[in-house]
């Protein structure tokens, strides 16, 4: 379970701020999927981020009662001088995993060949999104969380990367930022809306897209100038 | 009905959901039959109390793995930089070397070409310069590469965080600087005076110790400086030379006038050099130290430090 103590959160900077979150108290489960919508683009970028620990709410506290794994596909830290295996081992060691293992499951889930005894700088850019899945994968998190939906395979992953995929779908929960409502209703069985501030959950996925496309219609164009930073 | 009414009641419907749902309370709202959540609050209500003493040994067990964790990533971050180190040799034989070629060279320059043949204490001026320098430099490059040391939180992990950065980059100075004090000092031993052997290693570890924490608390002034107000980053060197001039690096503080070793007194880095050159010369004059002063200074140091980390972390992004 992930829970949100009376969370806040202000985005943007300087004059362009606005209060995505205001003292939110939720919690989210973790063994479930969770489709993530907004009726801003951005706001479910940045409620993953919080999630995550990527960033820090602006006020309230985010309480992990559940391995929760950073973005999926996300390599922030990830040095671009180090060798991309050794940067595999790294986040291995970072979540007490057995690096050997940790590192043959990468290196078999993609076909990345030579490129994996390489400086991670010099990776081929169409090899860095299903690195960036497969070292999520190997980690055995509680829940996982996306930036995005996937819907496509990419082209260097591998049948190992497609069953690891699958399996950890299956055991673990996910929170997806969703656009597609055929994805969300086939994948997830709970809705997390957020609004003006607020947070709700819901377990009627379908009818969560219809009340967010309503609510963006009746919201209307955001004029920055009027959301001031708190004091 | 025709079409367009029953367009108009499905986004009533739509409207009437939507604020059914949102008008669950302003705070928390779980609108529906979330089942493993009301399994959740079922188990919890029905599960026993615990007694003081369970709920004691649970806190102490879950602060004992997080403790476990901390070590984890701690030295998951030292492993890397120690395969970084592998990786590009010479960019880390280079950082090694610099705070040795700058303390030599200067401890050179003061002596030889500074027109002072007679060293100011004891029977080696590289010596007496080496010792002044080193912890200086200690504390300069403490403070002033953790800006470039610690990452941006979008280059972290979310289990990584900044303080763990910070404390990996204190303890790879501090190795450094070990390795540094063994060649420079033992260089010197063999080649210009025996003296450079410490006799007092407990002064020495102290006097590092000290000087650790003040650059541990001016370290995370910097990284909040250099974010509100970047000229301070071209600020700080010149803050570091008035530093080293006024340190007694170049001098013996006691041998100058009352009133301008009472001003100088009021610098931690002073009693810092003056106790890491008790360590090698018994006898050093050290009417001006005062390890109480000291002590305060480095312990409310590393005070400010910490404090300063945990209220600039929300605004430095983790």
């Amino acid at each position: 379970m992930i829970v949100l103590d009376r969370v806040s959160h202000v985005a943007g900077v300087g004059n362009q701020t606005r209060k995505m979150l205001s003292s939110v108290a939720l919690d989210i489960p973790t063994d479930r999927h969770v489709a993530l919508l907004a009726t801003l683009d951005e706001d479910k970028r940045i409620f993953i981020d919080l999630l995550a620990g990527l960033v820090l709410p602006s006020a309230g506290r985010i309480v992990r009662k559940a391995r929760v794994s950073f973005p999926v596909g996300y390599l922030g830290g990830f040095l671009r001088d180090l060798p991309v295996r050794l940067n595999v081992a790294h986040v291995a060691r970072l979540y007490g995993l057995d690096v050997d293992r940790t590192i043959d499951l990468v290196k078999r889930s993609l076909t990345i060949g030579e490129a994996f005894e390489r400086p991670y700088k010099e990776l081929p850019r169409n090899l860095i999104a299903p690195l960036g899945h497969a070292v999520s994968y190997a980690i055995p998190f509680d829940v996982y969380l996306h930036h995005r939906e996937v819907t496509r395979l990419w082209k260097g992953a591998t049948d190992t990367l497609l069953s690891l995929v699958a399996e950890r779908t299956s055991s673990s929960g996910a929170i997806v930022a969703v656009r597609n409502e055929r994805f969300a209703c086939k994948f997830c069985d709970l809705a997390l809306i957020l609004h003006q501030g607020q947070a709700v959950l819901t377990d009627k996925v379908e009818q969560a897209f219809a009340i967010v496309e309503n609510l963006r219609s009746e919201t209307p164009a955001v004029d920055r100038s009027a959301f001031r930073a708190p004091k | 009905m025709d079409r367009s009414d029953k367009g108009k009641s499905g986004r009533q419907r739509s409207r009437q959901l939507a604020h059914f749902i949102l008008s669950k309370g302003a705070s928390s709202a779980v609108a529906g039959d979330i089942k493993s959540d009301a399994r959740f609050r079922a188990a919890h209500r029905s599960a026993p109390k615990r007694g003081m003493r369970e709920t004691l040994g649970r806190d102490i067990a879950a602060f004992a793995a997080a403790l476990q964790a901390q070590g984890r990533v701690l030295l998951a971050l030292l492993k890397r930089e120690e395969q970084l180190r592998r990786y590009a040799p010479m960019e880390a034989i280079l950082n090694l070397l610099e705070p040795v070629f700058l303390v030599l060279t200067l401890s050179f320059l003061w002596s030889f070409f500074g027109g002072r043949q007679v060293p100011p204490y004891g029977d080696s001026s590289v010596l007496f310069y080496a010792t002044g320098f080193f912890p200086a430099y200690l504390f300069i490059h403490i403070s002033r590469r953790m800006n470039g040391s610690v990452s941006a939180s979008w280059r972290r992990f979310p289990i990584e965080s900044r303080l763990d950065h910070i404390f990996v980059h204190i303890m790879l100075r501090i190795f450094d600087y070990t390795v540094l004090g063994i060649l420079s000092f033992g260089g010197i031993y063999f080649l210009f005076s025996t003296q450079a052997l410490p006799q007092d290693i407990v002064s020495v570890v102290l006097a590092c110790l000290a000087t650790t924490c003040l650059g541990f608390c001016f370290g995370v002034m910097n990284l909040v400086l250099t974010k509100l107000f970047w000229p301070w980053e071209y600020a700080y060197p010149l803050f570091c030379r008035v530093l080293m001039m006024c340190s007694g690096a170049f001098f013996i503080p006691d041998f100058l006038s009352y009133n301008v070793r009472y001003i100088l007194s009021f610098n931690p880095e002073l009693h810092v050099i003056i106790l890491f050159r008790r360590g090698f010369y018994p006898d050093f004059p050290s009417l001006t130290l005062d390890t109480t002063y000291l002590a305060c200074a480095a312990i409310i140091a590393a005070f400010i430090g910490f404090v300063l980390e945990r209220i600039t972390r929300r605004s430095s992004g983790r």
